[in-house]
């Protein structure tokens, strides 16, 4: 059964895709019109962020997602506390929390993780992420080097396993050593959190072909995924198990194709150059393999907005947007739908959508786009072609 | 399958059922150790009754009930606007709104029931109630004479009945007139609220039969109550149908007998008997059936032990706590006396005990799982 | 000086019996078949969880005029941080102070999850952290000594307060190393939690001078209490500090003191003739002597029976409603100011607490101050 999430906007989100500054949360400038917190009286309102994810999640269970992943930076809230939070609010939502091993011991994360199962159901999930290395790893106290870091999530996962179902469970490892260690009665043997893994290099596919369920990648050229996904399954295989692959994408969808371009040409007229230079320069450094945009096709002042699609409804002008990703779908329901399609075809089982603003926009995709998927009812028929 | 249902304490409720003062709620003076509200340095901390209602209503939840009686008085808060609320914040809880028929016109109150239902997914149960008269129902600005309110209660579930599933529905009877009425979609054909329904007149049991789906009594001996459930199934009978009898009424059950009368003994030894006068000696109305005690008034000169009638006990009018008639014991003896009451056809319990919190968590892990009689109880060993 | 109440949440089971192993509210006691069961208190039945119960403590709490609510850590319980998520938005005001095992944690990812919390809750969040494996069998993996436990919370505490408010933190110390940390704007500017410690030996109380804001001590009488205060109190002056002090325990209180120790007695002698197995505490699992009650009296209403039918602190405070305020009273005149307390079941103990005790606490408390 494919799972379609959406994304929970931990870095803040805005009214409009035109704006040039965060309007819900604190991220931006405080400005009448914010919200969460709102300004009342030259002052603060008092609501926290955490009331808007609130809504949001609330938002995206009603319009039928399986969940939303929570990511995690460095400017963001913690999406463990999000999580347990929403988990009291919601019935079906899964919540996929982004994580890396440096930041907890794997025996306390997984007595956490099955806390949180028993709170909710067995709603949890896993977005492992082994981090990109550089300044941001050092801001998190973590100085582990890229190939090694893949080793250290492969041991904190055979930890995380280990002692799942309980005890007694010995490891030896470079960086992790137990002994005699099993999560206690009643914990143990909660339902298993299925893990997305984030990393396209040798190292990370390797690590992924031991412990993941779901291979998750940003969009790229369809062929170049399929070539991606082909290595994904091998290193699987070779494990004996299945890796199924996932892809996390923005989506700009209108009723016409005419009317999603409209809007992508009105968010770019309103785009602050100067900042966007400055910031994208702060950005590139650290060690990741697989950031997927050309030089040819990055967003700049002097391109167009037609300028930007590689593929026919693949259009990569989201990055001076919102934060995230470069590259999504944009065009009708009927294209969005029919991308969705092209994806489920070469094999893709899970997929992290995204819009902006994020409440709005997971109620808009939930109505008019997933429906008109025809691999989501049919998957069987996919599979066999 | 037997309906086990607690009462939620519309009127306040006190932290032990030997102090005096009505400590939860507003319904007293404020002092330290009050709650919804509290006093925090001096003034209200901004907590509701609602706040302590939709507590207890949860505990109800887990202790295994269905559900509540939400009783209604001049003095207490709206049972519709308490179970809107609680609605939203349980999931398995079902709200017995207390209802006289004058208080809402009859389509209006099937609108707002099919409105509840859809918010609640079919929670809702009525105790509908005729009214006991006097200066209560005065209060209510309601003047019509005790017969006439049965055939005006008969009328109104005509009328509710009739365009619950959608219309037109035309009725024209003494106290109502309906032209081409009718719930429409999507409201029309929510899942029907059952009725209990009280009142043990010739009027009131020719209304059950016609409408009731429960006979709620208050409990007697039962002897007594044996010949009333008989009367009631007669005259539902006679209309094709059946009413299922119920009963409402205390339980104070601790582990052993002793406790529970030692307990009963010092709350007794509390009484204010000046403030039971005011609440209880006054004249009660027109009302028919409510059990004749004289023997067993309570009063300043009366020992607890002077209240038994057979397994029950009379004295929980003094303790704040109506009706008269209630249980007092083991939990083995409380059991044992909802399986009599099971022995004779009652198919619905409305429960009650101060606290109301406290006391629901006590019945439903320590009681209600000795009950014999009970096969809709979910058993553990089967799951 | 103010003083504050924290209800401690039962995180791994409760129930209205005098012994753990009769608890079943939760999942946590072995389930009895014999009887048919009605309450939906650890059966997962119709989707409740043993978090419903939780939930509806802490608002108890609330209601009845708790500051807060104190969430122990223990192997088998629920998890101190998912149970603290869980509460956050289901109460307005009360104080969150979950028990975290600070030597397994990373202090950057602690301090962001600090952050996270203080803006979903407007700052309602305290940590109480563990520097004592509580088992003898490692159960986080690691063998450290207590020693090495309190070394690495020294300088856990200092990343995570370094990392707090400084916007380019860097740190090389011997277990952590940190640069340029510290939070964006949108996240720095929030209150740091208070911070609760605790231990008795040499290495705890130099941490607790160095870095906690309140210290709990063991459940002693007031004045063998003052001996420890004026120790810590010199200890802290050291660092330029001023440390508050807080007392855990378990409060078994009723109308008359009479009625209160005649019902522990009574539970006690009936529990006599069986032997409670205390999960974590082998030293505990005895057999109960129905005349070792008395030697268990350690003091005026204070009890050293409760380690033996519960794990948990074995002291605990037994009495009148008026004594035990009149206790109370009595840490407070000697320095104590935070009260993390207890009693079984949670729920129905916290309005009792709540309604019945803690009135009377604060009165004495009022003519003490006036006086």
């Amino acid at each position: 059964m494919i799972q379609f999430h959406w994304r929970l906007p931990m870095h803040g989100d805005k009214a409009d895709i035109d704006k040039s500054t965060l309007t819900r949360g604190n991220w931006g400038p405080p400005l009448d019109g914010n919200q969460a917190p709102g300004f009342r009286g030259g002052g603060s309102d008092g609501v926290p962020y955490h009331d808007y994810l609130l809504e949001t999640a609330k938002a995206i269970e009603i319009a039928g997602f399986d969940g939303a992943l929570i990511p995690s930076f460095q400017d963001t809230d913690d999406p463990w506390v999000a999580a347990a939070a929403i988990a009291r609010h919601t019935k079906t939502f899964r919540f996929m929390i982004a994580f890396q091993p440096p930041w907890i011991n794997p025996v306390y994360a997984a007595k956490a993780s099955a806390s949180l199962q028993r709170l909710s159901g067995g709603r949890l999930l896993f977005n492992i992420i082994t981090g990109g290395g550089g300044a941001g790893q050092l801001w998190w106290g973590d100085r582990i080097a890229h190939d090694d870091r893949y080793r250290r999530t492969t041991e904190f996962l055979d930890v995380f396993k280990g002692v799942w179902n309980g005890g007694p469970f010995s490891y030896d490892g470079k960086f992790y050593q137990v002994e005699n260690a099993g999560l206690p009665e009643p914990l143990a043997g909660q339902k298993w959190p299925e893990l997305y893994f984030a990393g396209s290099s040798n190292a990370a596919l390797e690590a992924q072909g031991k412990h993941a369920d779901f291979n998750l990648t940003h969009l790229e050229p369809f062929e170049q995924l399929r070539i991606k996904f082909d290595r994904v399954k091998e290193l699987a295989s070779k494990e004996g198990r299945t890796v199924k692959p996932a892809v996390r994408f923005d989506i700009l969808a209108r009723d016409t194709e005419e009317e999603a371009w409209a809007e992508a040409r009105r968010a770019y007229a309103a785009i602050d150059w100067d900042a966007r230079e400055r910031q994208f320069s702060a950005q590139r450094r650290g060690d990741s393999v697989g950031s997927p945009i050309a030089e040819a096709v990055r967003p700049q002042r002097n391109k167009r907005v037609e300028d930007l699609l590689i593929a026919p409804n693949l259009w990569a002008g989201f990055g001076p947007l919102r934060p995230g990703p470069g590259l999504g779908v944009i065009g009708s329901y009927e294209q969005a739908a029919e991308r969705i399609d092209d994806l489920i075809d070469i094999g893709v089982e899970g997929f992290i959508l995204s819009g902006t603003p994020a409440l709005e926009e997971a109620l808009r995709v939930g109505e008019e786009v997933l429906p008109l998927v025809r691999g989501r009812l049919e998957p069987a028929r996919y599979a066999a072609e | 399958m037997t309906q086990f249902h607690w009462r939620l304490p519309m009127h306040g409720d006190k932290a032990d059922i030997g102090n005096s003062a009505v400590s939860r709620g507003n319904w007293s003076a404020l002092r330290d150790g009050n709650q919804t509200p509290g006093l925090r340095h001096g003034r209200p901390d901004g907590f509701s009754y609602h706040d302590h209602l939709l507590e207890v209503a949860k505990a109800i939840e887990i202790a295994g009930f269905d559900g509540a009686l939400i009783p209604s008085f001049p003095i207490t808060d709206d049972p519709w606007v308490a179970a809107t609320s609680i609605a939203r914040q349980t999931r398995t809880f079902r709200f017995m709104i207390a209802f006289q028929p004058e208080w809402f016109n009859p389509l209006y109150a099937a609108k707002a029931s099919a409105s509840l239902q859809r918010l609640s997914g079919g929670r809702l149960l009525f105790n509908i109630i005729t009214g006991g008269g006097g200066p209560q129902q005065l209060w209510w600005g309601d003047r019509i004479a005790h017969d006439d309110r049965y055939r005006r209660t008969t009328e109104f579930l005509d009328v509710f009945k009739g365009v619950w599933n959608g219309g037109p529905f035309s009725y024209d009877g003494k106290f109502y007139k309906v032209e081409n009425a009718g719930l429409p979609e999507p409201l029309a054909g929510q899942k029907w609220p059952e009725l209990y329904f009280a009142g043990s007149s010739n009027a009131a049991l020719e209304a059950q039969g016609k409408h009731a789906d429960f006979n709620l009594t208050h409990l007697e001996p039962i002897e007594q109550l044996r010949v009333k459930f008989d009367r009631v199934r007669e005259l539902a009978s006679k209309e094709g149908r059946r009413v299922k009898p119920a009963v409402r009424f205390n339980i104070f059950a601790r582990r052993t007998e002793e406790e529970a009368w030692a307990e009963i003994r010092r709350a007794w030894g509390n009484v204010d008997w000046a403030r039971y006068a005011g609440r209880f000696g006054q004249v009660r109305g027109d009302a028919v059936g409510s059990p004749s005690l004289s023997m067993h008034m309570p009063g300043p000169d009366k020992r607890v032990e002077d209240l038994k009638i057979g397994k029950f006990w009379a004295g929980f009018l003094p303790l704040g706590d109506p009706p008269a008639l209630g249980v007092v014991g083991s939990y083995e003896q409380a059991a044992e006396a909802i399986d009599s009451l099971i022995d004779i056809g009652v198919e619905g319990f409305i429960l009650a005990g101060t606290p109301h919190l406290e006391e629901a968590l006590r019945v439903g892990e320590e009681v209600i799982p000795l009950v014999r009689g009970t096969a809709g109880i979910a058993d553990i060993a089967a799951e | 000086m103010s003083f504050e109440f924290l209800w401690r949440l039962p995180v791994h089971g409760d129930g209205r019996a005098f012994r753990k192993d009769e608890w079943h509210r939760g999942d946590y006691a072995r389930l009895e078949t014999s009887r048919r069961v009605f309450a939906r208190t650890g059966l997962g039945r119709d989707g409740f969880t043993y978090y419903d119960h939780l939930s509806q403590i802490a608002r108890a709490a609330e209601l009845t005029g708790f500051d807060g609510v104190f969430i122990p850590q223990s192997a088998a319980g629920e998890e101190p941080l998912v149970v603290a998520g869980a509460l956050a938005r289901e109460v307005r005001s009360l104080k969150l102070v979950p028990s975290l095992p600070a030597p397994f944690l990373s202090a950057v990812y602690t301090a962001k999850i600090g952050v996270s919390f203080q803006r979903l809750t407007g700052g309602r969040l305290a940590f109480d952290f563990v520097t004592e494996e509580p088992t003898p069998n490692a159960w986080h993996g690691h063998k450290w000594s207590v020693a090495e436990q309190i070394a690495r919370t020294d300088e856990f505490l200092d990343v995570v307060k370094g990392f707090w408010n400084n916007k380019a933190f860097t740190f090389h110390g011997r277990y952590y190393e940190v640069e340029n940390g510290g939070f964006s704007d949108a996240l720095s500017g929030q209150t740091l939690p208070t911070i609760y410690l605790s231990g008795e030996t040499e290495e705890a109380l130099a941490l607790s001078a160095k870095h906690a804001d309140v210290h709990f001590l063991p459940l002693e009488p007031a004045a063998q209490l003052r001996a420890r205060i004026a120790d810590l109190d010199a200890r802290a002056r050291a660092h330029g500090r001023a440390l508050r002090y807080g007392l855990q325990a378990d409060i078994f209180a009723r109308h008359s003191d009479g009625a209160a120790w005649d019902y522990v007695r009574r539970l006690w002698e009936e529990a006599a003739a069986k032997t409670v197995s205390i999960s974590g505490n082998p030293a505990a699992s005895l057999p109960l002597k129905a005349e070792a009650f008395d030697a268990l009296i350690e003091g005026p209403n204070l009890w050293t029976g409760f380690g033996h039918v519960r794990s948990g602190p074995a002291a605990g405070l037994v009495g009148g409603y008026a004594d035990v305020a009149e206790r109370i009273a009595e840490y407070v005149e000697a320095g104590v100011s935070s009260f993390a307390i207890s009693a079984n079941p949670h729920l129905e103990e916290a309005y009792r607490i709540g309604e019945q005790l803690l009135p009377q606490v604060r009165a004495r408390i009022g003519a003490l101050r006036a006086a």
